[in-house]
């Protein structure tokens, strides 16, 4: 179960989290918020990739030190090396995370042909699987993502639902946060809805 | 260890195809000014690289004028620093920062960009030519050259990580070069050291109270 304890996070003037407090309790969440509310913000910092002026995030009721070894993240907001194709940034994911070429889910979201597109040249939706792919890849316990249906096609969206079905089933105190403007296919698959 | 080995090279062969790609396209954004550069720069750049040589050899040897030398010190690791800034983006592979972040391990990171901040000081790799230079007899006459060259080091390091306490650095540092003191080299440089320490302790200033 993932906790936010009183959080504060500003962008230069704008104060975008107050003493906020956030407890997820479901397995599965869709969070919910109007745009630049901070729904990616919020997941940016429980990924410990973004900082806060202050507060803390808790996990199964304990701060994780390397937050990064736990939490798998698909976010516009990380910007994958723009310079490689498709194929070596998996690649690269595949070895500082010691694992296999993930075919199945090459093949899953029918990425194989655009492999060898350097990543700038991918279309969004195409960028989209490549990030999806990454965090997929790594299996960890508390899985994060922005806007995953955003620009992905209907056979892949099926593949992505297929893939949250079973993500949690080896987890047992794993969970997973989604964001989505579109939450009703999310519903349909166990999610429950949240406000911010 | 093999496997572990592995993975930081491919790692490290990342980062230095960023810094090479990042460095590019920065210098393909001045290609508009290149003809101004060549024209202007392009003579005189042998002239600079002498210049560079020159103030690190006023640097070494100012006994005559420990005052002089140091200010000429702090104007140096000044516009050095100032280079160093330039250069961040592609040291630290800043635009995919949260990247490196999610996949790899800190001190990878860290190790990564001190081998490319090494890489782009081509001021610090300048003192180290004439500090390999230097015999034991020279080096006893200019001791305060190894801390400049570790003042050089501080610099890059807190350009990358610590950008407001370099500030704090060089306002201190400006303060005690211009106080009517009168103090040997080494004295000047182990106050710059000293302030160089003591500023990574002083908090952030919050400018905007606004809540």
């Amino acid at each position: 179960m993932i906790e936010i304890k009183d959080l504060n996070k500003r962008f230069a003037s704008a104060q975008v989290f107050k003493n906020y407090n956030k407890q997820f309790n479901g397995k599965k969440t869709c969070l919910q918020a109007a745009n630049g509310k901070g729904k990616t913000t919020l997941l940016m910092i429980i990924a410990g990739l973004e900082s806060s002026q202050s507060g803390y995030v808790l996990f199964n009721s304990e701060t994780i030190e390397s937050v990064q070894n736990y939490v798998s993240i698909a976010s516009d907001r990380i910007a994958l090396p723009d310079f490689l194709t498709a194929r070596q940034i998996i690649e690269l994911s595949c070895k500082a995370l010691k694992k296999e070429m993930p075919e199945q889910l090459i093949t899953g979201f029918r990425f194989d042909e655009h492999l060898n597109t350097r990543f700038r040249a991918l279309s969004s939706g195409n960028q989209k699987k490549c990030q999806l792919i990454i965090a997929f890849l790594k299996q960890a316990p508390f899985l994060l993502l922005d806007e995953p249906s955003a620009a992905l096609d209907q056979e892949s969206i099926r593949f992505l639902l297929t893939l949250l079905d079973d993500y949690l089933n080896d987890k047992p105190n794993g969970q997973i946060i989604i964001t989505s403007h579109e939450p009703e296919v999310f519903l349909q698959h166990g999610f429950e809805c949240s406000s911010l | 260890m093999i496997d572990y080995f592995a993975r930081y090279i491919s790692f490290l062969s990342f980062r230095y195809l960023a810094y090479t790609t990042t460095l590019k396209s920065m210098l393909s954004q001045l290609k508009s000014f290149s003809l101004l550069f060549a024209l202007v720069l392009g003579p005189a750049f042998l002239g600079l690289v002498l210049l560079l040589f020159l103030g690190l050899g006023k640097i070494v040897d100012s006994h005559a004028a420990p005052a002089y030398g140091a200010k000429l010190a702090v104007v140096y690791l000044l516009l050095e620093s100032v280079m160093l800034w330039a250069m961040t983006p592609a040291i630290k592979n800043a635009q995919n920062r949260a990247f490196q972040r999610s996949l790899f391990k800190s001190s990878w990171r860290v190790c990564v960009d001190c081998k490319l901040l090494f890489l782009s000081n081509a001021w610090l790799i300048a003192s180290l030519l004439i500090a390999m230079d230097l015999s034991l007899k020279q080096w006893l006459q200019v001791p305060h050259f190894l801390l400049f060259m570790l003042l050089q080091w501080f610099c890059g390091v807190f350009v990358l990580y610590r950008p407001l306490a370099l500030f704090y650095s060089f306002l201190i540092s400006f303060v005690l070069v211009l106080l009517p003191v009168s103090l040997t080299l080494l004295q000047y440089f182990l106050g710059f050291v000293a302030i160089f320490c003591c500023s990574t302790l002083i908090p952030p200033v919050r400018i905007s109270h606004k809540s």
